[in-house]
């Protein structure tokens, strides 16, 4: 053990949980109050340096589906009718975005209707401290002071992330959701446990969660259904009876709740694009031009594959844009939808694709998903960009994200591969966040990835990095318990069994898809 | 209980008032407006001012020197749906709705290429205006229309576009004063004179 790689790890490890056991850290709860200062002065100096900004790139259609829905709850509330053309073109757009940043948004808007954009940085980053603030209480509720203090240490101490918290993308506040709802359905698999159902509030509060995350960040779909099926699955499996039948009915509850407030967006954005939309539209197009003929990440700066237009696309607009002219223009001529027409254009371009071109786009979206956190420091900046000064502080910000999230990445890698066993509550707690990191990692199989995107599994990384250290300490200290994990009810006995079964086939999973894909790019 | 009250009574003082604020100004700058049509704009009208009668969307359009060194007007674009004999036969009734009429049987030719090496068969056809038929050699040959098409290496009954065709035309001058014909994403003229990869997939074109 003494010469293992991991033994600077398991240091570390030992030192923390037993400083923790003798008393000599803080008490949680002091140090998430020094945490949350430490945050906000970080945010505090992060704001020179964003504050100058304009919009970047797609921020400016989040930005202006905010404006747009200001406009239509001044309609509403002056009793005139909207302006739907307006929330068509600048809300739905092409149905690239789902609208949860618009949402967030339009209360300035209503206020200050020509918000400067100092302001909107302002406003965005007041919006992302209080939903900061908002996860680390309902966190700390759920799981303990001890995971209140991670959220805020990480992403809240990242400085990357903090550039990310002044911007317009969902990306980190659908993260510090994701990691609620997290924690909702760890809550709720104790109650399971003990063989009892949910109560309507905690289905409420599953349903809107999940429907929040959703309105955030889209992609984070597949996390979203991955922790309702957890919650289905060990709901049916663990709770008996009469008890069995309320928690069905609570569920059945979450998913209203959640079918309900997607509607309306699924609805208008169905309406407008003239075809079924249910969240976005993206995903035939940018699997093209992620995967399409020659593509790559210079490429993605010159232009869309050269196939995606049944041939060239036009030569004057860029990789998202000219697809998306030529699809409007082929729907205009053969009647057909927008997003009929980018499902042939998809279809169409990928169709010669081969397992090694694949694997390898595969690869770079992961490594630009986990590898560049800090890369957000050198997009949010003014027009003409920063002096001396500023451009130090962007390297710096950059520079420093890597320090902090570097170990936090690796341990969260190693946790992913490693079955825990030191109690239960630990190995669900486990299973769950592996579930839910598992889910967002689909996103770089199918689309291209950018340097923001890893804020959305944050949180979780930093759960599952703290995991792995909990377990090294454990085993050091030879307090492991034996596998499978005592079993206090016969409902812990078969929950272990599932825990364990599911533990050792995400491992596995994870392991096979990692070689699978590097084997198939070289 | 009063403050939730408080703060919802205030909200909707704001939301009532919102109004007399002014109004956001969204910029719309993620869904641009689609430009028309280039042969549906008006800027650079089909002899005759024919109407192509079949879904079609135009890739490129402009001016070329041929090898005789007659200027001729070149206009790539793609087909949907339709096959490529009907795409012929209804590009050139589209020709012949507006008085040209067709010189000889359409030809058919074998053009290697695509991006895969298919061999695609090319169909082509000429047309000649009402008073060229008769002319004799030295005539003007401004009213002369060449039809080519194409099936797009890769696609199949089941793909919605099927193929490219390539009108030989007439120089053309600009017919309209629209702010749409200055634009390229309209007009398709594009400042660099066409799409890179050849007019016609195959080559022959």
């Amino acid at each position: 053990m003494r010469r293992s790689p991991l033994a600077a790890v398991d240091r570390v490890a030992v030192r923390l949980d037993r400083a923790r056991a003798d008393g000599r850290l803080p008490r949680p709860d002091v140090l998430l109050g020094w945490l949350v200062a430490a945050h906000v002065l970080l945010k505090l100096l992060v704001l020179p340096l964003v504050i100058g900004a304009p919009p970047y790139n797609d921020e400016q259609a989040y930005v202006d589906g905010g404006r747009a829905l200001s406009n239509l709850l001044r309609d509403v509330f002056a009793f005139t009718a909207p302006d739907t053309a307006e929330l068509e073109r600048n809300v739905v757009g092409s149905g690239w975005f789902m609208p949860g940043m618009a949402v967030v948004l339009a209360p300035l808007f209503v206020v200050v209707p020509e918000a400067p954009d100092w302001l909107i940085r302002v406003y965005l980053g007041g919006v992302s401290l209080a939903v900061l603030l908002l996860a680390v209480r309902a966190v700390r509720r759920r799981l303990g002071p001890w995971y209140a203090v991670l959220l805020v240490a990480f992403p809240g101490l990242v400085p990357g992330w903090v550039v990310l918290s002044f911007t317009a993308y969902g990306d980190p506040l659908a993260g510090l959701l994701l990691a609620v709802l997290v924690a909702h359905v760890i809550a709720m698999l104790r109650g399971f446990r003990a063989g009892v159902s949910p109560g309507v509030a905690e289905g409420l509060q599953l349903g809107l969660l999940a429907i929040a995350v959703l309105y955030l960040r889209s992609s984070a779909s597949t996390a979203v259904v991955a922790m309702g099926l957890v919650v289905l699955a060990t709901s049916m499996v663990l709770v008996r009876g009469r008890q069995r039948w309320r928690a069905a009915g609570v569920l059945a509850l979450a998913a209203v709740v959640f079918a309900v407030l997607l509607a309306p967006w699924s609805w208008f954005a169905s309406r407008t694009l003239d075809d079924r939309v249910v969240t976005t539209t993206t995903v035939p197009v940018s699997l093209a031009n992620t995967f399409g003929e020659d593509p790559g990440f210079g490429r993605m700066e010159e232009g869309p594959p050269d196939e995606l237009c049944f041939g060239p696309c036009d030569p004057d607009s860029t990789p998202w844009f000219a697809p998306l002219r030529y699809a409007r223009e082929l729907g205009r001529a053969a009647d057909v939808s927008e997003v009929e027409a980018q499902q042939a254009m998809s279809d169409y371009s990928l169709q010669d694709l081969t397992t090694t071109q694949y694997a390898r786009q595969v690869l770079q979206n992961v490594g630009a998903y986990l590898l560049i956190p800090g890369n957000f420091a050198f997009h949010i900046e003014p027009a003409g960009g920063h002096g001396l000064v500023g451009t130090a502080g962007q390297v710096l910000v950059a520079g420093a994200t890597y320090l902090v999230y570097a170990p936090v990445l690796l341990l969260m890698l190693a946790a992913m591969v490693t079955v825990p066993r030191r109690s239960l509550e630990a190995q669900v707690l486990d299973v769950v966040v592996k579930l839910a990191i598992g889910a967002l990692l689909v996103q770089p199989f199918v689309h291209v990835s950018g340097s923001r995107y890893w804020t959305t599994a944050g949180p979780l990384f930093a759960i599952a990095a703290v995991g792995f250290l909990l377990e090294r300490a454990a085993r050091r200290q030879d307090v492991v318990l034996e596998a499978p994990p005592r079993a206090s009810s016969p409902y812990d006995a078969r929950l272990s069994r599932w825990t364990l079964w599911t533990q050792r086939a995400l491992a596995g999973a994870t392991v096979t898809v990692a070689v699978a894909v590097l084997v198939l790019a070289v | 209980m009063v403050v939730p009250v408080l703060v919802t009574l205030a909200a909707l003082a704001v939301l009532l008032a919102s109004h007399a604020f002014g109004r956001a100004q969204p910029t719309g700058d993620y869904r641009p407006p689609l430009p028309p049509d280039a042969l549906g704009n008006g800027c650079y009208p089909l002899p005759g001012d024919a109407r192509l009668d079949l879904p079609y969307q135009v890739r490129s359009d402009g001016d070329v020197t041929t090898d005789g060194g007659d200027q001729r007007r070149l206009l790539l674009g793609h087909y949907s749906v339709v096959d490529a004999d009907e795409a012929l036969a209804r590009l050139v009734a589209s020709f012949e709705a507006v008085g040209l009429h067709p010189v000889g049987p359409p030809r058919s030719a074998e053009g290697s290429g695509g991006p895969d090496g298919e061999v695609t068969e090319h169909l082509s056809q000429r047309l000649r205006g009402p008073g060229d038929a008769a002319a004799g050699p030295g005539s003007p040959t401004s009213t002369v229309v060449g039809i080519e098409v194409a099936p797009i290496a890769g696609t199949s009954p089941d793909t919605l576009v099927r193929g490219a065709f390539l009108l030989d035309l007439p120089v053309t001058e600009r017919a309209s004063d629209s702010a749409w014909c200055d634009l390229p994403a309209s007009t398709k003229r594009w400042p660099e004179g066409g799409l890179a990869g050849g007019p016609l997939p195959g080559g022959a074109g």
